[in-house]
């Protein structure tokens, strides 16, 4: 037979998954542990069969799809057509040049703000909580860029060799990441909870990331150039620039 | 039903494990997903200071992700990754002393928003109570009345028998009781 005392006490110790961490410092570790993942060059296995499947039904959709990709250019996340504006994307993005996919991924990192921009101002609920999901997840697609960016820059000045082109790459990236955080501060005002915080956290990721690039850029300015040191002093100063966010 | 669910649950993992073995960093963003609540709840509960299971919490998941490849599949990803966090807390264990106080959860319980501060003081009370069990009672107290995990899955983790974990939550559950009647 239970005890019934037991069951009370247990059902207390259940109230306890009530406690967690903090969701800035859930990012914050996630970011962190993508860096890394980033930063040991571990690159996920190609399943070159699917992606071709995919590739040919994405097209044969496109195609039968027809008149329905000129209606979807104007749909807002969580619309019905808004999964054949999406596809097309990944159709073309397929075609661009592994050189050119920065580009193209800020590109369309700001179509998903001005779809969130669009849908905050239609006061549309459900297509904004979709819309901040877009754009999370575009937003992610520019964060890798700088993690590696910042991986690239790092070695070659850790090997005195030539950074020019790493730190003009890290310097526009570093003008994305401002950008996009003023755009998404003004948008954030018009959308309702729960977005506004996701959208929040958005921008504390961004704030983080661009700390991190103003801290490389500005080591080398400083003239450091011990090797050894400048390996640590990289990595304690992540972890240090993403403490404020969790406290 | 729910072992069904368990079977399934393990499954999803077990692939995901594999995934991020191969490099696949949105397997293991996922794998962070499913466990870095428990893990951090785990450790926290133990050491008692946010700022110290946030530390250990963070070192928990870079082995993780350092040794993955060495994971052996036959193995729970789960129990594995428990153990790394129980082995980093008896490292922190040698040298400090746990430390609660009701101020470490105005910013904790972040949850959910509406708690008041009674209940988060019931919170607070129930983990002071814990942590005046012995080391090996809080964490079976952790792992199957909080967690819920099986005493055959604590068994992986603490090396101890599912039967001695038994005896050991009855005994821990006892002293509860004693401690909160009074």
């Amino acid at each position: 037979m239970k005890d019934e005392t037991f069951e009370t006490i247990e059902n207390s110790l259940r109230n306890l998954k009530r406690i967690g961490p903090s969701m800035p410092y859930r990012d914050g570790l996630k970011l962190r542990l993508i860096e890394e993942l980033v930063g040991r060059r571990v690159l996920p296995r190609q399943n070159y069969f699917g992606w071709r499947f995919a590739l040919l039904a994405s097209l044969v959709v496109v195609f039968l799809a027809g008149g329905s990709v000129v209606l979807a250019q104007n749909s807002l996340p969580g619309q019905p057509l808004y999964p054949v504006k999406r596809g097309v994307e990944n159709v073309k993005m397929v075609f661009v040049r592994r050189d050119e996919r920065p580009k193209v991924e800020k590109k369309l990192a700001e179509t998903r703000i001005d779809e969130l921009k669009e849908a905050a101002k239609a006061e549309n609920k459900q297509a904004a909580t979709s819309a901040v999901r877009e754009v999370e997840e575009s937003l992610n697609k520019i964060s890798l860029q700088v993690i590696s960016a910042r991986n690239k820059y790092r070695s070659l000045t850790d090997q005195n060799s030539d950074s020019q082109t790493a730190k003009k790459i890290l310097e526009d990236l570093l003008q994305i990441l401002v950008d996009k955080q003023a755009i998404l501060a003004e948008i954030e005002n018009s959308l309702p909870e729960p977005e506004r915080s996701q959208i929040q956290i958005v921008r504390e990721n961004l704030k983080t990331l661009q700390l991190d690039i103003e801290k490389d850029l500005n080591m080398l300015e400083d003239g450091s150039t011990e090797e050894s040191v400048k390996g640590t002093q990289t990595q304690e100063d992540t972890q240090q620039l993403l403490q404020p966010s969790l406290r | 039903m729910i072992f069904g669910g368990r079977k399934t649950e393990r499954e999803k993992i077990k692939r995901l494990v594999e995934r991020s073995q191969n490099g696949d960093s949105k397997a293991f963003g996922k794998l962070y997903e499913q466990f870095i609540d428990k893990i951090f709840r785990f450790v926290f509960f133990r050491v008692g200071r946010k700022e110290v299971a946030e530390d250990l919490t963070q070192s928990v998941f870079l082995k993780a992700l350092e040794h993955i490849k060495s994971f052996r599949k036959e193995s729970q990803f789960s129990s594995w990754l428990f153990t790394i966090a129980r082995n980093s807390i008896i490292d922190y264990y040698r040298s400090k002393k746990p430390v609660y106080s009701l101020g470490e959860f105005d910013e904790l319980v972040a949850k959910d928003n509406t708690q008041d501060y009674e209940s988060k003081e019931i919170l607070a009370e129930t983990l002071n109570v814990l942590r005046r069990l012995k080391e090996e009672e809080q964490e079976v107290i952790i792992l199957h009345s909080v967690e819920e995990y099986s005493f055959e899955e604590i068994a992986r983790i603490t090396k101890k028998s599912p039967g001695a974990l038994r005896i050991l939550k009855h005994r821990a559950l006892k002293k509860l009781r004693a401690d909160l009647e009074k």
